[in-house]
């Protein structure tokens, strides 16, 4: 993992296996699910019931469940150009404010999704084929994105990492 | 037309902070509607939108195209396609060129037939999207290689 050979610390431990295993997990279900819905509804004229609904849910599930692995492996699309010339203070100072920014800004979100997830709760909200509970997806929603917000809390103690075109596992 | 361009100002100076270009576009949007609106309209339509995006249908493409671009680049489908069109175009004056363009070509036919089956989808877009990203992913393998 690229971490910049710095100790694991509990998040990297647990969260990220769980999580990793989850989206992987996610991910196989959802092209399953594609594959046997195309099948189905070409070939047999029956399509999955309420598949559009599955793959959407999946969709949101598989998005937040990446946030914070992505968030973890520094691997955010950032405009790095200026990384191999800049000075280590400066890649400091942007590391903070970048950690700082993402953090209020995701904890901000973290928040709003779960009020909006109490919303969808009171009222009751299902999908419209399966009846399945919104309120559950965005209580999901709240809790990985208040995640994220922890990874970027624990990020920013962490050294900034140089992108340098050529080395690293993007490469 | 004099907010666009603070707008525009802000995302720029927070991109080169090294802030995540979805951090930076998500502020620039929120403080934008805030001052443009109000900010409880800001408010609602972070979790609104963020709610709405996040299962979209059309959007399922990525993750799965991502994933079978890796299914490719892992069968060693596309070092095999650059392989079979380097043989024919290499000799020639300016075949890497080509034969990387060749390459390019047999991955969208093999592409072309896949999504076929998911006409139902934003096809325009989708191919387009699919299109750049591969050809961005080969370019870079072979140049790559051949250095």
């Amino acid at each position: 993992m690229n971490n910049g050979g710095q100790p694991l610390g509990w998040l990297d431990r647990v969260v990220v296996p769980v999580l990793g295993f989850v989206a992987a997990s996610v991910l196989f279900a959802l092209m399953i699910l594609t594959c046997a819905d195309v099948i189905g509804r070409y070939f047999l004229s029956r399509p999955i019931f309420g598949a559009f609904e599955i793959t959407e849910t999946l969709l949101a599930a598989l998005i937040f469940a990446g946030l914070p692995l992505v968030t973890l492996r520094n691997e955010h699309v950032t405009v790095d150009v200026f990384d191999p010339i800049a000075p280590d203070w400066v890649l400091h100072i942007q590391h903070l404010i970048a950690c700082t920014l993402g953090f209020v800004s995701t904890g901000y979100l973290a928040y709003r999704l779960w009020l909006r997830a109490v919303a969808l709760d009171l009222g009751g909200e299902t999908t419209g084929q399966i009846k399945y509970k919104l309120s559950y997806l965005a209580y999901s929603m709240s809790i990985l994105m208040a995640l994220t917000a922890a990874a970027l809390l624990v990020l920013m103690f962490r050294k900034p990492q140089r992108s340098i075109p050529g080395e690293g596992p993007g490469a | 037309m004099i907010e666009t361009l603070v707008g525009f100002a802000a995302f720029f100076a927070l991109a080169l902070l090294r802030v995540p270009m979805a951090f930076c576009m998500g502020i620039v949007g929120f403080f934008g509607v805030a001052y443009m609106i109000s900010f409880n309209a800001a408010a609602a339509m972070i979790a609104q939108t963020t709610f709405e995006t996040g299962q979209s249908y059309t959007l399922s493409v990525i993750p799965l195209f991502i994933l079978m671009g890796n299914f490719v680049v892992r069968a060693k489908l596309s070092d095999e396609l650059y392989h079979a069109a380097y043989c024919f175009l290499g000799h020639k004056r300016g075949g890497l060129a080509m034969s990387t363009i060749i390459a390019c070509a047999g991955l969208r036919r093999d592409l072309w037939l896949f999504h076929r089956h998911r006409r139902d989808l934003h096809q325009g877009l989708v191919s387009l999207d699919a299109e750049i990203w591969l050809q961005g992913c080969a370019l870079g393998r072979f140049d790559r290689r051949r250095r």
